[in-house]
């Protein structure tokens, strides 16, 4: 508190006693305009979709769209059309809850073991882990419930039938436990340690103390990773395609195929025209407006939990008394239940072998089907081969994914670094106008990347008349990853002591030279890190490129041309059902890069403060 | 200095950023010599193979094909997205007023189980009981659809009727699972032993199990022959007015060329 307010007025002083040149001017207006650019994105995307989709919600009418229970679109004329979504709301709605039932419960368990009873050498090896569970492309996952998990589930399935509830529950629940995990991670180990200290001393048992004092502590933040792994499980939509069976109807059973929203954008968008895109991209909407309703709720957890902590942060003698006065009844209360306690530890030691078997699982699969693959296309033939019709080889996904990383970046580099430098140097902390933005950017985070591919669809694709091209995934792209670089570039900058500013202040350089020439080179480890955090999310995403990169297996020629990149490269390979070998050994390549991007965000991090995923 | 430096490469930066933008946008057309095709699934195997061969006789030229479903074929050639739209199935009247057609060949849809299913042949009647009601076939109770833009779903919905001459066209709802793709469909019958589809008779291959409808095995003969009655055309579009580039041209000649005809009966497609 103290260091932010010497912060504003040492800000202050500087601002009136040294007029500002007409350069810093110009500069502090560039900035300001990137931090915008967030605020537009999210508005723009709103409004893009809206107005794409009103045709649909005009010819259907609002509560045929939301309440109907067919989904026919035709071709013999519009008038034996129904778009009716109702079937697919449920589907994502019931795989949501599934996905959460069980990635949900298994993360928040993980977490609680990773943060008190995991053995400190552990601590390192399975934190990585979760973020490598994390970065695996959600095609990958797909491919592995569609090979792994829907066979095993047909065994023991009633009607011999593995895809369904359950196979979409299984597969959304191990992609989310790493998000919920890691955020749970967060908010345990942010609870201030006396309180756990402070239990113990009461005479509360380890465990008790987990249990009682600082889960409930730490509620606020497990329910915003909660939320954010509702957030993803709703927004997947490559995994689920290929295990969910994809029948537009209410789901009837744990192994009767359904449809979830995001299924059906990806599944009608590449061939539909008229009322039927429309209604389409009025489905985005609705998923969009999901989020963002998902986003308002997370938010007003955040803040409650804030004006509670300030509260107590006004009167702490108050708050601790309070603390131990619940810990000291607790423990008297439930002194005897020592047993159950102990017994939910193991729980969490379970969950976590759990989930480790899962990786294992995933990983082995993967690495050994990869590698017999590798062995029959021929490693050299397969990643650089000829390519082209009739040919098939991994070349051009090389060249596509670099093109479609140097694009994003390009654009959303110079804008999130702008946008960090503002919100760090330029604004008051905590202002209103720092807020906005903040939760604009994390609602952007937010958004599926199905929603993303719409809107690229939209505005690039056919206002801009792009087409499918790699420009054009490559600027959908762009907006995607600017969260990612503007939250963690801006967490470096904070990181850089006011000391090093004040020194260069004080030595006379002028604040577009401070940011130049001390702060930025003392925040490169930061910014290098937003890259390849978002090298990472680039290469595993595949929804929104299907949509706007196209899907063709050639040689890019230029940036107009379409192209795929790895993940798309996998999802084609598998759904055309003649290339098993070249599907795994894609799979193979795309772990690999998984893997080398989180050891090079290892690498690069701070020590001691683990990257959030 | 530094600080204005930081300005201008800022500056810079944003204005390449935006004038890659308008001038992309601007003249977002592809290279002289790429011949962008879209379309069905069913057609893209025989298309690659003769796109390979076209590509063997003129170097320099490039065919991107792009397998999605024929009315995405359709769609993209009626907007002028891709130069050649393919089909499986003919062009309706409503689309014929925009775009030419040229039929290329035949082609049967041939039903698949799982290579360890007991059944060898279904029967009209109890294809259109298993995809309208759900009636079960022996161990087979899930039957696998096409998603809405596909020709060969229309080709199949049209041609599989019950009794009364009722086809499955007619109903608003069928029962089973839905594929995107012909690869999926044969991906989930290989996987599954309680499943059973229909893909194009080009795109077979051994790992799942063709079935024979009403006793008629799908042939190349049976379809010349007429007695396997489930086939539809492959058909390419392209736009009314719009003049093709030299290498489109090139191409649709060649395809239609006698060369082009021995590749396409080659692969086991009806020229």
């Amino acid at each position: 508190m103290d260091k932010q307010k010497t912060n504003t007025s040492f800000k202050n002083t500087i601002n009136t006693k040294k007029k500002m040149t007409a350069q810093e001017t110009v500069a502090k207006a560039i900035f300001a305009l990137a931090a915008v650019f967030a605020i537009l994105s999210v508005v723009s995307i709103i409004i893009y979709l809206l107005i794409a989709g009103i045709p649909a919600l005009k010819e259907i009418g609002i509560f045929n769209f939301l309440f109907g229970t067919t989904w026919s679109p035709s071709y013999d004329g519009p008038a034996s059309e129904k778009f009716g979504i109702l079937p697919m709301i449920v589907g994502s709605i019931i795989a949501t809850f599934g996905a959460l039932t069980i990635g949900g419960t298994l993360g928040i368990l993980v977490a609680v073991f990773l943060v008190y009873f995991c053995p400190k050498k552990l601590k390192t090896a399975l934190t990585q882990t979760i973020s490598l569970l994390a970065g695996i492309p959600s095609v990958v996952y797909g491919y592995f419930g569609l090979k792994q998990i829907v066979p095993l589930l047909a065994k023991i399935s009633p009607n011999n039938n593995g895809t369904g509830i359950l196979a979409v529950s299984l597969v959304l629940g191990i992609m989310i436990l790493p998000t919920v995990a890691s955020l749970a991670k967060d908010a345990l180990s942010s609870v201030s340690p006396t309180y756990y200290e402070g239990a113990l001393a009461l005479g509360m048992t380890k465990e008790q103390a987990v249990f009682r004092i600082m889960m409930p502590s730490a509620k606020s933040g497990i329910m915003t990773a909660l939320g954010l792994g509702i957030g993803r499980a709703v927004g997947e939509t490559m995994a689920v395609i290929m295990v969910a069976g994809n029948t537009v109807q209410f789901p009837k059973g744990l192994f009767e195929g359904f449809m979830t929203l995001t299924g059906n954008i990806v599944m009608d968008m590449s061939y539909a025209m008229g009322v039927h895109r429309s209604a389409l991209v009025a489905t985005g909407f609705v998923l969009l407006m999901f989020i963002l309703c998902l986003n308002c709720v997370l938010y007003f957890i955040k803040n409650s939990q804030k004006i509670k902590d300030k509260a107590n942060q006004k009167d702490k003698k108050n708050c601790h008394k309070y603390n131990f006065d619940t810990a000291s009844s607790k423990a008297i209360v439930y002194a005897n239940k020592t047993k159950l306690y102990t017994v939910i530890k193991y729980i969490c030691f379970a969950a976590t072998i759990i989930m480790l078997a899962a990786i294992a699982y995933l990983i082995l699969f993967i690495v050994i089907k990869g590698i017999i693959a590798f062995g029959r296309v021929g490693v050299l033939n397969f990643l650089f081969g000829k390519s082209g019709a009739g040919y098939i080889s991994l070349a051009p996904a090389f060249v596509s994914t670099g093109a479609l990383i140097l694009i994003a970046l390009a654009i959303a580099l110079p804008i999130g670094i702008s946008a960090a430098i503002f919100l760090v140097e330029y604004s008051r902390k905590n202002s209103v106008f720092v807020q906005i933005i903040r939760l604009f950017t994390d609602t952007l985070s937010g958004i599926p990347s199905i929603v993303f591919g719409l809107f690229g669809v939209i505005v690039f694709n056919d206002f801009f008349g792009l087409n499918y091209s790699l420009l054009s995934g490559g600027l959908t792209l762009s907006i995607m990853i600017l969260p990612t670089i503007v939250r963690s570039v801006e967490e470096s900058l904070l990181a850089v002591p006011l000391m090093y500013r004040e020194a260069s202040f004080a030595l006379g350089a002028g604040k577009l030279h401070t940011i130049a020439k001390i702060v930025l080179p003392c925040a490169i480890k930061g910014i290098l890190t937003a890259t390849i955090l978002s090298i990472g999310r680039i290469v595993s995403e595949s929804a929104a490129l299907l949509l706007t990169a196209g899907s063709v297996k050639n040689m890019p020629a230029s940036i107009t041309s379409p192209g795929s990149s790895f993940a798309v490269m996998m999802y084609m390979f598998a759904s055309e059902g003649m290339y098993m070998d070249e599907t795994y050994a894609t799979a193979l390549v795309l772990l690999v890069l998984v893997v080398i991007i989180n050891m090079l965000v290892f690498a690069i991090a701070p020590k001691g403060k683990e990257k959030k995923v | 200095m530094k600080a204005k430096k930081l300005v201008v490469l800022a500056i810079v930066c944003m204005t390449i950023a935006l004038t890659c933008v308008s001038v992309f946008a601007a003249c977002g057309n592809t290279g002289e010599n790429e011949i962008i095709i879209t379309g069905s699934t069913s057609v893209t195997p025989l298309m690659e193979k003769l796109a390979q061969e076209f590509e063997k006789q003129n170097s320099g030229v490039k065919i991107l094909i792009t397998g999605s479903g024929s009315s995405q074929g359709i769609a993209d050639a009626q907007k002028g997205a891709c130069e050649i739209g393919m089909s499986s199935r003919a062009l309706k009247d409503e689309e014929l007023k925009s775009l030419n057609s040229i039929e290329i060949c035949k082609d049967g849809i041939v039903v698949i189980v799982n290579k360890d299913c007991e059944l060898s042949n279904v029967t009209n009647e109890q294809l259109y009981e298993l995809y309208a009601n759900g009636t079960a076939i022996g161990s087979v109770n899930t039957p696998i659809n096409r998603s809405n833009g596909s020709g060969t779903r229309d080709g199949f919905n049209e041609l599989i009727k019950n009794a009364n001459g009722d086809s499955l066209k007619d109903l608003k709802e069928l029962k089973g699972e839905t594929q995107d793709q012909t690869g999926s469909v044969i991906e989930r019958v290989a996987e599954a032993k309680n499943v059973l589809g229909y893909i194009s008779l080009g795109s077979l291959n051994d790992r799942v199990k063709a079935l024979s409808l009403n006793g008629v095995a799908a042939t190349v003969e049976n379809i010349k022959a007429g007695d396997y009655s489930l086939q539809r055309p492959f058909v390419l579009a392209t736009k009314k007015g719009a003049t093709l580039s030299e290498s489109a041209q090139k191409f649709l000649e060649f395809i239609q060329s006698e060369a082009g005809k021995k590749i396409i009966s080659d692969n086991g497609y009806i020229a």
